[in-house]
């Protein structure tokens, strides 16, 4: 299968024609992360993953609006929308291929009619406009981008990526464009000890003979 | 002979006004400003109910000439929301603690104060230096008053009517003195008496009002406390309130300060700094130290009562000889005291501040 992978520079020469930059879709992911360590093991096991992704989205919006994106909801998926509409932008947690170029990424959780149709019209677009894939040139209607992230134990990676086709039961997606971002170093293996090796300091204190 | 300077000390001790102070001892203002003055001495009466009132012994109002420290040549880190009562009950306090210091020396030889004279550098950079003279190195620092002790500073703790004050400092003859309010955290403690250290080392010569010195003794107390190289070899990665909470072990700070000191060296950006910093005020953190270290105590003070305690001196002895109350002593000392078992030897120098041994108790509920 045929799609195109940007990497480094690419990367964010293609996010600046999305009018978008590495360091705004970074922030969004490390917020995300910084959401998930406020979450305790109290917390609802699936809490975590919502305010992850929830934080992500407000971290999108709170950096995109005064750019001029707007914020929209469509049958429960929260939506990104760049000033121009054409470039709309998801939130999804991603498997251990995400933010691997030579792995082929999916969502995590089966996706449901709102994604579908979302993707339905990305194809449609595509096929339309082939030119857009070439020239790089902005379709007439709308583009549904994912924002793909995937935690393990040293790392977040991320990406953004262009689906172009999904199957029905919402789970395997075909992309037509991928942008892989920086990674997170998350260096959660600290060992701290909490005793310090060195020696105490030792005052010296002389009683003087009287 | 009655001296009128141990009253004036003794009334702002307590932080009492003359007016005040005037009603308590049913006489009339002008009569306190008269004694004060030296114009008139009060009688022997009106002596023991001042004594009473100002819970000092007769004798006090009787010794050699008393000043507390020119409020000028002190560096109180709130100076313009502090009453001056308040500057001056802890410049009282300070006045006793010089004393009870001057007498110690008399039988003790001390570390002679070794602190460099670095007026004209940045904070950071005489950090650095005060390491390097101190042979620290970039080790993390133990326990910052015995550093300080170490090196010749004289170092109390303030009196129950200064809570307000965090702490102080201040030259007096060539020694350095260091006060320290221990009932902050001990995190917070030790960027205090850190803090005190920068203007000891900065701030020891009159300097132009134009230098912010309350920020150049916190950026000081920050790099004396958390060296760059340290720092930077200790953190990487994101950095979450999780991982700030067991970092701050590695220099005893207290999360706050550490992720101030992770932002002025460029570890955390603008926008991670402020977003840590609103998680660290609503999980409480700035108000209370989560996972907090042990208060630092004098180890001088410690040593001092227990020789004296051999040679059979105790704490009464120490007072009656400073004309002033045991309990008096025990303010500036960490709460170190003589453990005092009337006709036993079993006396130990403890910590009157320690921590109550919380038991389980069954519920009595059904």
């Amino acid at each position: 299968m045929y799609y195109n992978t940007y990497k480094d520079s690419l990367a964010n020469h293609r996010l600046l024609e999305l009018g978008l930059s590495p360091e705004i879709l970074v922030r969004a992911v490390t917020e995300g992360q910084l959401a998930h360590s406020n979450c305790t093991e109290n917390d609802p096991r699936i809490f975590s993953g919502l305010a992850v992704w929830a934080r992500m989205n407000r971290s999108l919006r709170e950096q995109l609006i005064p750019l001029g994106w707007t914020k929209g909801e469509k049958r429960g998926q929260p939506i990104t929308l760049s000033p121009e509409k054409d470039v709309a932008i998801v939130v999804f947690s991603g498997d251990d291929a995400t933010g691997c170029p030579d792995r082929i990424p999916q969502p995590r959780n089966p996706k449901g009619t709102a994604t579908l149709a979302a993707v339905e019209m990305n194809k449609q677009q595509l096929i339309l406009f082939p030119e857009y894939r070439h020239e790089g040139k902005a379709t007439p209607d709308r583009l549904t981008w994912v924002l793909l992230f995937a935690r393990d134990k040293d790392f977040v990676r991320c990406e953004l990526s262009l689906p172009s086709a999904v199957e029905k039961d919402g789970t395997v997606m075909t992309w037509a464009e991928r942008i892989i971002l920086p990674a997170i170093t998350l260096g959660d293996e600290l060992v701290v000890s909490e005793t310090s090796d060195e020696p105490p300091v030792d005052v010296e204190v002389i009683r003087k003979s009287s | 002979m009655f001296n009128p300077s141990r009253l004036t000390l003794a009334r702002q001790r307590r932080g009492f006004t003359k007016t005040r102070l005037a009603m308590e001892v049913d006489v009339a203002v002008r009569s306190i400003t008269a004694y004060e003055a030296g114009m008139t001495v009060p009688k022997g009466e009106t002596i023991q109910r001042l004594s009473k009132i100002l819970a000092f012994p007769d004798s006090f109002f009787f010794a050699d000439d008393i000043e507390a420290p020119n409020p000028e040549g002190v560096s109180f880190r709130s100076l313009k929301s502090m009453t001056a009562g308040k500057r001056d009950a802890a410049l009282g306090a300070s006045a006793l603690a010089i004393e009870l210091s001057s007498w110690i020396d008399k039988g003790f030889s001390l570390p002679d104060p070794n602190l460099p004279d670095l007026q004209d550098d940045e904070p950071e950079a005489a950090a650095e230096a005060v390491r390097a003279d101190w042979g620290l190195g970039e080790k993390p620092v133990r326990n910052v008053v015995h550093l300080l002790e170490a090196h010749g500073v004289r170092v109390f703790s303030l009196a129950e009517e200064c809570l307000e004050v965090d702490a102080f400092s201040f030259w007096r003859n060539g020694i350095p003195y260091v006060f320290l309010n221990t009932k902050k955290s001990g995190e917070r403690s030790r960027l205090d008496a850190a803090h005190e250290l920068g203007h000891l080392v900065l701030h020891r010569h009159d300097l132009p009002r134009s230098r912010d010195i309350e920020r150049e003794a916190q950026r000081f107390a920050g790099a004396f406390l958390m060296p760059r190289s340290s720092v930077l070899a200790n953190v990487s990665g994101l950095v979450t309130v999780p991982k700030l909470i067991k970092l701050k072990h590695i220099w005893n700070v207290s999360v706050t300060a550490l992720t101030y000191r992770l932002h002025e060296l460029n570890v955390l950006t603008d926008w991670q700094y402020r977003t840590l910093f609103k998680e660290l005020s609503t999980r409480g953190y700035r108000k209370s130290e989560p996972d907090p270290c042990q208060r630092e105590t004098s180890q001088v003070y410690a040593k001092v009562f227990k020789l004296l305690r051999q040679e059979g001196i105790d704490k009464r002895s120490i007072a009656k000889a400073l004309h002033v109350t045991p309990d008096e002593i025990n303010t500036f000392m960490f709460g170190l005291a003589f453990l005092s078992i009337e006709g036993g030897n079993q006396s130990e120098v403890v910590s009157s501040s320690a921590k109550p041994n919380l038991q389980l108790v069954p519920s009595t509920r059904g």
